[in-house]
């Protein structure tokens, strides 16, 4: 079981693909833009255990603190780069 | 943490991360119906601290908790891939006829060494076989190559049990009594002809192919009404029935 303090690793990417304004809209010069590319790096807290089974469980959350601390976590890092999702065509 | 920090293996930290990606992909296409821009994962980098262990036969990795100091850092990154590529580059697991390593009677230090060597299944030990490869050279003399092919003989015999349909008296062409034995899977390889015993004698096989067997039978062999037929076919089958002569 993952540590509740922990998203499911997929949960953290989906939230970290959700981005809000990723459509800019210049009313005035008629211009629409959006991000069809994107790489984001965060360090992140992970929280890898085994369960009962041997299945490896990946829990992880990104820093939630800002404040400098002796003790400090240990912080892992994750890059993604993503890419606007286009919906296979005839059902593939 | 609500876990002790167990040790893990890439392997199965690699599997939960695929996992975990794919689970984001599935929800991908639900998500775009309403919201038109989203987006996917190309690649994904992760920096792991980690502390390595070796038990001298498989590395582990230990995650590296707050406040510990002096890990080592492990880098994994997972690329887009084209089912073109993934054709290209991996093997067909899972073949109907195919039979895992792990499913063949041989102890784990050999599994671990036919593991190495890249040998998962007995259709692999088979494609190092045809390139005239000496396993057991190969491996510095750890993998017993005799009993290894009598382990993958005996697992494929498994797969295929001789079945007896029905047992009939009848007598040949000399008005001998004999025993006609019917089923399927009887004698497989001509290499090793079958084995009789009724009621503890030896029995003459006549004729024997995959489907049927002819015993010749003599009057040591009617001792009693109900008589006890032995039967191997190989080094790895015996049948063993009662039956009313």
């Amino acid at each position: 079981m993952i540590d509740e303090a922990f998203l499911p690793f997929g949960d953290l990417v989906d939230k970290i693909l959700d981005i809000p304004g990723a459509t800019i809209t210049d009313d005035v010069n008629g211009i629409h833009s959006y991000i069809y590319e994107i790489e984001i790096g965060t360090p992140v807290e992970l929280d890898i255990s085994v369960d009962e089974n041997g299945k490896v469980r990946i829990g992880s959350v990104p820093p939630l603190y800002r404040v400098n601390s002796s003790f400090r976590p240990s912080y892992h890092s994750i890059t993604i780069k993503a890419e606007k999702y286009t919906p296979p065509e005839h059902g593939e | 943490m609500a876990n002790d920090n167990i040790s893990w293996n890439l392997e199965d930290f690699v599997d939960s991360l695929v996992v975990e990606l794919d689970k984001t992909r599935e929800t991908l296409a639900i998500k775009a119906i309403n919201k038109p821009l989203t987006y996917t994962v190309k690649d994904l980098a992760i920096d792991l601290n980690i502390f390595p262990t070796f038990d001298g036969d498989q590395i582990r990795f230990t995650t590296a908790q707050p406040g510990q100091e002096g890990a080592s850092k492990v880098n994994i990154q997972l690329g887009s891939i084209t089912d073109q590529q993934v054709r290209a580059t991996t093997k067909m697991s899972g073949l109907k006829n195919d039979t895992k390593i792990e499913e063949i009677g041989v102890d784990q230090k050999t599994r671990n060494k036919l593991r190495k060597m890249g040998v998962n299944s007995v259709d692999d030990l088979q494609q190092i076989e045809k390139k005239h490869v000496d396993i057991q050279r190969a491996s510095d003399n750890e993998i017993d190559y005799k009993t290894l092919a009598n382990e993958i003989q005996k697992s494929r015999r498994s797969q295929t049990p001789p079945r007896v349909n029905t047992v009939s008296l009848s007598v040949d062409e000399q008005d001998r009594p004999f025993l006609h034995v019917r089923g399927e899977n009887l004698t497989l390889n001509p290499k090793y002809p079958p084995v009789t015993v009724i009621n503890h004698n030896l029995a003459e096989v006549l004729e024997f192919n995959a489907n049927e067997l002819k015993i010749l039978l003599s009057k040591d062999h009617i001792t009693q009404a109900e008589s006890e037929l032995i039967m191997t076919f190989d080094p790895y089958t015996l049948v063993k029935m009662n039956i009313r002569l």
